[in-house]
């Protein structure tokens, strides 16, 4: 189901950018995973945002993981504390817990727009025309296991029984959830293990709660390794009607990374130029909404050069370079923009009730 | 991103434990990475005389452990007496670190086994006062160690994956007790803390483009407690007393070490941190009696206190949330005390039998073991050996942990 159709908008050129300014001392200082966020390093750090600027951020409960965990959101917009009829993003971090990077580019973008807000007249403006949500941290348990017993973990924790444990999150996802044993698996030890049913897992179910009760111009999920932008389809290495236009954006996110740091991603649809998988979470808002969906796969490009590690000097670099690409994102999405009438018969907080029930006002 | 980066490498199945393999279930079982073998009740530490009494030690020792467990014992002691142990002991359980947490896969239950000697003490007698030093093991942080290597021929890539962990804690302890008299006696130890943790993990893709993460962890121990004791002996065949040990914060130093390498990619990612943390031990006192039934056997009961609720931990900078609950444990013994003619010499030869309620302060699951102790000795002259035997089960937590533990004291005394 398309929620809208939307028109491939002239693009516009990106303003020139600030170099965004680190000043303000996070929590990460020491721990066993270094300058990389820490579940309660995270919740730490969003709480400052919104507390640096509350007319702007403001963090949301979205929901618990299996370990109680909360999954955090963060929104930035002007009139922060109301809903708007305005153009929205979302941003997420870490489906796969170890890919560390995958929280501090999400996370570094929401640090950047609260600390950019008064000085940056294009922050100002992308902010004041937007909700830009961002999730860093989907599967805070899975994280916590890699900083604390094996570092290379990837699912989430579920107890599968048999001694086996975790469902991979981003094959848990409702459309063509299961559709093949390549891009997913029913084995729940395999790395790729999609769960006993689609959003049987809280993480997702936290998103998609998210997603549906907004109205998403385009998504962004962050990953690591490989240096990649990619779009819809992955069940399939058929493309979509709609790949040219994905891939012009791709193709527009990459020149804007390449140019800082000079680093290539590839654009490329996900089950043809990666590897096939099913239930991941751009196929479903893609395939829900015909929202621009992308993963980005951040670096580096293989295991000679790091793997699922970076430097944590590399941090830095690693999210400068992807801030043009986002703010040219979050820009297209608000030009493209167009106002909505809100259906008076739209049920969908009924059948949601969780954030309501949360007193979550979204 | 990462499916892959795994693809060819299986479920990890192989594990080798020191000494025993392991059999049986898999649920999420009650350790955490600092939790001590078997119990987490460890204190007070008691010589085989006690073990085989089910753990009763607050009225009727007479070695220098009476330090550890009521220093108001140490003027009932003989002039001079010195002791030494020695232990083997196993515990089984059903996770740890990456063993049956969705790395390590195993059959069922493992097991961590380790002997050695753990307990060396003097205790000497003037008048109405007693002194002791000693020094002893009391808890044990041994994991099994799990093992897991695909090996490949020249040109390919292997895969290997290997965990280990080790450390123990051991206390220093310096006593004084004295009489009052009216069959009153007070004593009071100082105990100094230390010991170590070191965990490893190292995973290696072997062979052309492959690389290595370790990931390392140790932690230095440093802490400082009180114990003591109150002891009353209004008759010949009771016996009554009080025994406390203070709460204290549990002192961390510790060094991580977390480093990829991928050699044909001249790539070293090393992520190092250090820290100061603290661990804050409970509260614990302890209620006993002893009486003798007869003029050859004796009845003791006891029960200990432990504050598990005041438990907080930080590791690395992070407090850690662990929300234990207060326990008590129950402690009971029967010792029959006889002559044995051998070798033309009359040994007193101790017949020691009990039985051990422990419940453990992790809520979820709830467990406690069961444990059954029996125990017997020679002694002559100014010798004595002593032999114990426990054996435990746990239930609550579903996996039937076993835990055993076996313990020989000689003591010389004059």
């Amino acid at each position: 189901m398309f929620r809208r159709a939307l028109v491939l908008a002239p693009l516009l050129a990106a303003a020139a950018l600030q170099a965004p300014v680190y000043a303000a001392a996070l929590s990460t200082e020491g721990g066993l995973n270094g300058a990389y966020h820490s579940y309660k390093e995270l919740e730490t750090d969003l709480f400052a945002l919104q507390q640096k600027n509350p007319a702007i951020a403001k963090v949301f409960d979205l929901g618990e993981s299996l370990e109680h965990r909360h999954i955090y959101g963060l929104k930035i917009s002007d009139n922060v504390a109301i809903e708007e009829n305005q153009a929205q993003i979302l941003i997420l971090g870490c489906h796969h817990a170890r890919e560390w990077i995958s929280v501090e580019v999400p996370f570094h973008f929401g640090k950047y727009l609260v600390e950019s807000y008064a000085t940056d007249p294009e922050v100002k403006r992308l902010v004041d025309q937007s909700e830009i949500w961002i999730v860093p941290m989907v599967n805070p348990d899975g994280l916590e296991y890699t900083i604390h017993t094996y570092r290379y973990w990837r699912k989430n924790r579920r107890d599968n029984g048999g001694g086996q444990f975790g469902v991979d999150i981003n094959r848990n996802y409702d459309y063509k959830w299961g559709f093949d044993n390549a891009g997913s698996s029913g084995d729940p030890g395999s790395e790729i293990y999609r769960g006993p049913a689609p959003f049987s897992e809280p993480e997702t179910r936290a998103v998609r709660d998210l997603f549906l009760k907004k109205s998403f111009g385009a998504v962004v999920s962050y990953h690591s390794f490989a240096q990649d932008i990619l779009y819809p389809w992955g069940y399939t290495d058929q493309p979509s009607d709609r790949d040219a236009e994905m891939q012009g954006i791709a193709v527009e996110m990459a020149n804007r990374i390449k140019a800082v740091n000079g680093r290539t991603y590839a654009p490329g649809q996900s089950g043809k130029d990666l590897y096939l998988t099913n239930g991941d979470a751009n196929d479903w808002t893609f395939g829900l909404s015909g929202i621009p969906s992308f993963t980005i796969e951040l670096p580096p490009i293989d295991e000679l050069l790091g793997g699922f590690f970076n430097r944590e000097e590399d941090i830095a670099p690693i999210f400068q370079e992807n801030l043009p690409a986002l703010l040219y994102l979050v820009d297209r999405t608000v030009q493209n923009f167009r106002p909505y009438l809100r259906n008076p018969f739209d049920l969908r907080s009924v059948f949601f009730p969780g954030a309501r029930a949360a007193g979550i006002l979204y | 991103m990462g499916a892959r980066a795994i693809a060819g490498i299986s479920l990890l199945a192989a594990l080798i434990a020191w000494p025993g393999a392991a059999r049986a279930q898999t649920k999420i079982g009650q350790y955490l990475d600092e939790a001590p073998l078997r119990t987490w009740n460890t204190a007070p530490f008691t010589l085989a005389a006690g073990l085989g009494r089910g753990g009763t030690s607050f009225t009727r020792a007479a070695d220098p452990s009476a330090a550890l467990s009521n220093p108001a014992l140490l003027p009932l002691l003989p002039r001079v007496s010195a002791a030494v142990q020695g232990f083997a002991e196993s515990a089984s359980m059903a996770k740890a670190g990456p063993i049956g947490t969705g790395v390590f896969l195993t059959d069922g239950n493992v097991v961590a086994s380790s002997t050695g000697l753990d307990f060396a003490g003097v205790a000497v007698r003037a008048g109405r006062w007693g002194f002791a030093l000693s020094v002893c093991r009391e808890e044990s942080y041994l994991r099994p160690t799990a093992y897991y290597e695909e090996s490949a021929p020249a040109g390919q890539n292997g895969y290997l994956l290997q965990w280990t962990q080790t450390g123990d804690l051991r206390i220093v302890n310096a006593a004084i007790g004295g009489i009052l008299g009216h069959g009153f006696s007070v004593g009071l130890g100082v105990n100094e803390v230390f010991g170590s943790l070191r965990r490893s993990l190292v995973e290696q893709v072997t062979g052309p483009g492959g690389y290595e993460i370790s990931d390392t962890v140790t932690q230095d121990f440093r802490g400082l407690f009180l114990n003591g004791g109150l002891l009353w002996s209004p008759s010949s065949r009771f016996r009554a007393a009080a025994v406390f040990r203070t709460p204290y914060a549990r002192k961390a130093a510790g060094q991580s070490a977390l480093d990829y390498r991928a050699p044909d990619g001249n790539t070293d990612i090393p992520i190092d941190a250090s820290s100061k943390d603290t661990a804050r031990q409970p509260l614990m006192l302890g209620l006993g009696g002893s009486y003798d039934l007869s003029p050859s056997l004796t009845l003791a009961v006891e029960a200990s206190y432990f504050g598990w609720s005041a438990y907080s931990l930080d590791f690395f900078g992070e407090a850690q949330d662990r929300g234990f609950r207060n326990v008590v444990r129950v402690n009971a013994g029967l010792e029959f005390r006889q002559k044995i003619p051998l070798f033309g010499i009359d040994f007193d030869m101790p017949s020691r039998v009990g039985l051990i309620y422990d419940p453990q302060p992790v809520k979820d699951p709830a467990s406690a073991y069961g444990d059954i102790t029996v125990g017997t000795g020679l002694a002559a002259g100014r010798f004595r050996l002593d032999l114990a035997a426990l054996l435990g089960r746990e239930w609550g937590s579903g996996n039937g942990l076993i835990a055993r533990r076996i313990a020989i004291s000689l003591i010389f005394q004059l």
